[in-house]
C-alpha cells in the first residue's frame, strides 16, 4: 500500500497508517452505538460471551421469549431468562424490543399456562443475576441495563 | 390415530371408548398424584406471578441450584389461577339471557343483573414428576347446567414430552375447537367480556377425555406450526336433567404462527346422542311412518356431526384483528349451522378498545314440519298437534342470532384488568336466539342490550 512513511515504533511502523483512519472507524462505531443506545433506551440483548451469536432478528428474539420456539433460526438452543415482575428493564425490553406492554406479556403467558402449553421464562432476581446466568450458558438469551453489561456477556445486535 | 382404533362394526356400547376410558382412568390418576404431592410438599411454591418454571424446555441450562429456577429436584409445583368477578345486565325482562345452551339461566327474566354470565374461579396445578413427564389439574368454579357452582374438573391430564416439541397428553384435554376455544375461560387472556357467544356456543363442549398428541415444528420464513390430534369422548349436563354425549371423538387441529399472524384451523367429528329430544322422537315414531321420517330427520341420537372452523388474528401490538368462521354439519338438521365474527381492536396503553360482530345462521332455511292432522282419526289429533307444537318449540329454539359489540379493557394492573362491554344482540326471525326461561308469549326474532361489568385477575 506504499504507506511506510515514518518509523515511530516497532508497532506504528507497520500500523501507523491504520491510526487514523481507526479513529476514525470508532468514531463512526461511537456514533453508530449511542444511536442504537438511545433506540434501545439502555437495555440490551445478552448471551454469553462464548456463544457465536452476533446478532438476531427481532422476530427470532419474540419467537424465543414469547415461547414459541426453543431454538436460534440456526437450530441452535435458546433458553430465553426474564428478570422479574414489575422491574422497569423488564418493562422496557419488551416494550423496546417486542412492541408489546406487560400486560400483554401477561395475557400472552396466561393463555399458554392455563392450556398446558408451557411455562414463561425463568425469571432472576435482577441484573447481576441474569449476567451471571447467561454468563455461564452459551444457549442462555437475557437482556440487561447497558450499565451492567461487561466482558462476561456480549450485546446482541437485534435487527 | 392409530394408537387409537375405530370401534368393531357393532361393539355400540363404548365403541372405541373402551381403550381412551383405560387412559382417562391413568390420566385421573395424575389428581391423586397432585393431592398426594401437595400434602408432603408444603413448600410448593405458591408461585409468584405466572410460575417460576423456565420456557418449556426441559435440558440445558437447568443445572442452575438457585431458588426460583425450574425444578432441579421432582417433583415440582407450580400452583397457578385465573377468574373473573362480573355482572351482567339485560333489558329484555321477557327471558333470561345465556351465552350457551349449558347455562340453566342468566340476566333478564330471573334477574336483571346477573353474577352467571361470565363469572368463574380456576384453579391450577401442575407437577414435574419427572425429566418428562408432567400432570395438571385444573379446576373450575362457574354457574353449572343446574345453577348450582359445584367445582368440575376443566381438564387433569399427564403429559409425556417424547422430545421438546413432540408430546403426548393422556386423560382430560382441552378441545381446542377454536383460536381462543381452549383458554375461552380465562378472561384475563382475551379481550372481550367472552368470546363471541355466535362461534363460541356452536360447540358447548370444552373438553375431551382421552389422547391428545402435539407436535411443534419451525417451517422456513419464520413459520412456526403446531400440530394437533386428538381421540377421546365427551360428555355434557345439560339444564333440565337431560345430557349430551359424544363418542367416537376425533379432532385435526393446525395453527402457523409468524411473528404477529395467526392461523388456525380445525377439523373435529364425533357420535353425538343428547337425549333431551328422545322422548319426544319416540312418540312421534309411534305414529308410523310420517312420524318415524320426522323422528329420523330431527332427532339426534348417535348422529354423527362433524365440525370445521378456520381462525386468523394479526396482532403487532398497537391494534388486532381477529377473525374466525366454523361450522357444523351433521345428519340430523338439528346440527347444521354457520358461525363466524370479526373483531377489530386498539390498544392504547393500559387502555383497550374493541368492536366485534358476530353471527350464528342456520345452512338453509330448516323447513317446519309435523304430522298431518287431517289425515289422523279425530281421537290422535289432539296429541299429534301438541307434538307438533313441540317440535316447533324444539326447532325454534335452534340459536340463529347477530351481535354487535362495542368493548373497553383496562388493565390498571399487570394482572388484573377490567372490562366493560356492550352488546346488541338480535335473534333470527324464527329463533329465540340466545334467550331461554322465556315469558310464555315470548316470540322469535326477539333482541336485547346487554351491559356487562367484569373483572378479570390471573395469580
Amino acid at each position: 500500500m506504499g504507506c511506510k512513511r515514518v518509523d515511530r515504533s516497532e508497532d506504528s511502523s507497520r500500523w501507523g497508517w491504520l491510526r487514523p483512519r481507526l479513529a476514525l472507524a470508532l468514531l463512526l462505531l461511537a456514533g453508530a452505538a449511542s444511536a442504537n443506545d438511545i433506540n434501545s433506551s439502555e437495555v440490551v440483548v445478552v448471551v454469553a460471551a462464548a456463544s457465536p451469536l452476533e446478532s438476531l432478528s427481532q422476530a427470532a428474539l419474540s419467537d424465543v421469549f414469547l415461547g414459541r420456539t426453543s431454538r436460534l433460526p440456526d437450530g441452535r438452543p435458546a433458553v430465553a431468562l426474564d428478570l422479574r415482575e414489575g422491574s422497569s428493564a423488564r418493562a422496557e425490553f419488551y416494550e423496546t424490543y417486542l412492541g408489546r406492554s406487560a400486560a400483554q406479556i401477561k395475557a400472552h403467558w396466561s393463555k399458554i399456562i392455563f392450556t398446558g402449553r408451557g411455562s414463561p421464562p425463568r425469571e432472576v432476581a435482577n441484573g447481576l443475576e441474569m449476567r451471571r446466568l447467561v454468563a455461564q450458558d452459551p444457549g442462555a438469551i437475557g437482556y440487561l441495563e447497558l450499565s451492567l453489561v461487561d466482558d462476561s456477556v456480549k450485546k446482541v445486535r437485534i435487527e | 390415530m392409530r394408537e387409537h382404533p375405530q370401534d368393531r362394526a357393532g361393539a355400540r356400547p363404548p365403541s372405541g371408548g373402551r381403550v381412551v376410558a383405560a387412559l382417562f382412568a391413568t390420566g385421573l390418576l395424575a389428581i391423586r398424584f397432585l393431592a398426594i404431592g401437595l400434602l408432603f410438599a408444603p413448600s410448593a411454591s405458591s408461585a409468584q406471578s405466572l410460575g417460576p418454571a423456565s420456557g418449556s424446555q426441559e435440558p440445558g441450562a437447568e443445572a442452575e441450584e438457585d431458588g426460583r429456577s425450574r425444578p432441579s429436584r421432582y417433583p415440582g409445583f407450580t400452583f397457578n389461577g385465573f377468574g373473573t368477578l362480573g355482572l351482567t345486565r339485560s333489558n329484555e325482562r321477557g327471558a333470561d339471557f345465556v351465552a350457551n345452551s349449558l347455562r340453566p339461566q342468566g340476566p333478564g327474566r330471573s334477574d336483571e343483573w346477573s353474577p352467571d354470565v361470565d363469572s368463574r374461579l380456576g384453579l391450577q396445578l401442575s407437577a414435574d414428576l419427572m425429566p418428562k413427564l408432567t400432570a395438571v389439574v385444573q379446576v373450575v368454579v362457574e354457574q353449572t347446567h343446574d345453577d348450582d357452582y359445584e367445582p368440575t374438573i376443566e381438564w387433569a391430564n399427564l403429559k409425556f414430552s417424547i422430545t421438546e416439541d413432540l408430546g403426548v397428553r393422556i386423560g382430560r384435554t382441552a378441545l381446542p375447537t377454536f383460536l381462543v376455544a381452549d383458554h375461552r375461560k380465562v378472561g384475563f387472556a382475551n379481550p372481550w367480556v367472552r368470546p363471541p357467544i355466535e362461534l363460541y356456543g356452536l360447540v358447548p363442549v370444552f373438553n375431551s377425555d382421552g389422547l391428545d398428541l402435539s407436535y411443534r415444528h419451525r417451517l422456513g420464513g419464520g413459520w412456526g406450526h403446531t400440530i394437533q390430534a386428538i381421540a377421546g369422548f365427551s360428555n355434557a349436563d345439560l339444564p333440565g336433567g337431560s345430557r349430551a354425549e359424544i363418542r367416537d371423538l376425533y379432532g385435526l387441529f393446525d395453527t402457523f404462527e409468524r411473528s404477529a399472524l395467526t392461523l388456525r384451523t380445525a377439523l373435529a367429528t364425533g357420535r353425538v346422542t343428547i337425549d333431551f329430544s328422545q322422548p319426544l322422537f319416540d312418540l312421534f315414531r309411534a305414529f308410523g311412518p310420517e312420524g318415524v321420517a320426522i323422528a329420523d330427520r330431527f332427532d339426534v341420537d348417535d348422529q354423527r356431526i362433524d365440525f370445521a372452523s378456520v381462525g386468523v388474528g394479526y396482532d403487532p401490538g398497537e391494534w388486532f384483528v381477529t377473525a374466525e368462521g366454523g361450522q357444523i354439519r351433521g345428519s340430523s338438521l338439528v346440527a347444521d349451522r354457520t358461525s363466524g365474527y370479526v373483531t377489530g381492536g386498539r390498544r392504547m396503553g393500559d387502555l383497550t378498545v374493541h368492536v366485534t360482530y358476530s353471527e350464528a345462521v342456520r345452512n338453509g332455511s330448516i323447513p317446519r314440519s309435523g304430522l298431518t292432522l287431517s289425515t289422523l282419526p279425530p281421537e290422535l289429533v289432539p296429541p299429534a298437534s301438541a307434538l307438533n307444537a313441540a317440535l316447533d318449540e324444539v326447532l325454534t329454539s335452534i340459536v340463529e342470532q347477530r351481535t354487535v359489540s362495542l368493548g373497553l379493557r383496562w388493565d390498571f394492573r399487570p394482572d388484573v384488568a377490567l372490562k366493560l362491554q356492550l352488546d346488541r344482540i338480535e335473534a333470527g326471525p324464527e329463533s329465540y336466539g340466545p334467550f331461554v326461561n322465556r315469558d310464555p308469549g315470548f316470540e322469535a326474532g326477539a333482541d336485547a342490550t346487554l351491559i356487562t361489568l367484569n373483572c378479570d385477575f390471573v395469580f
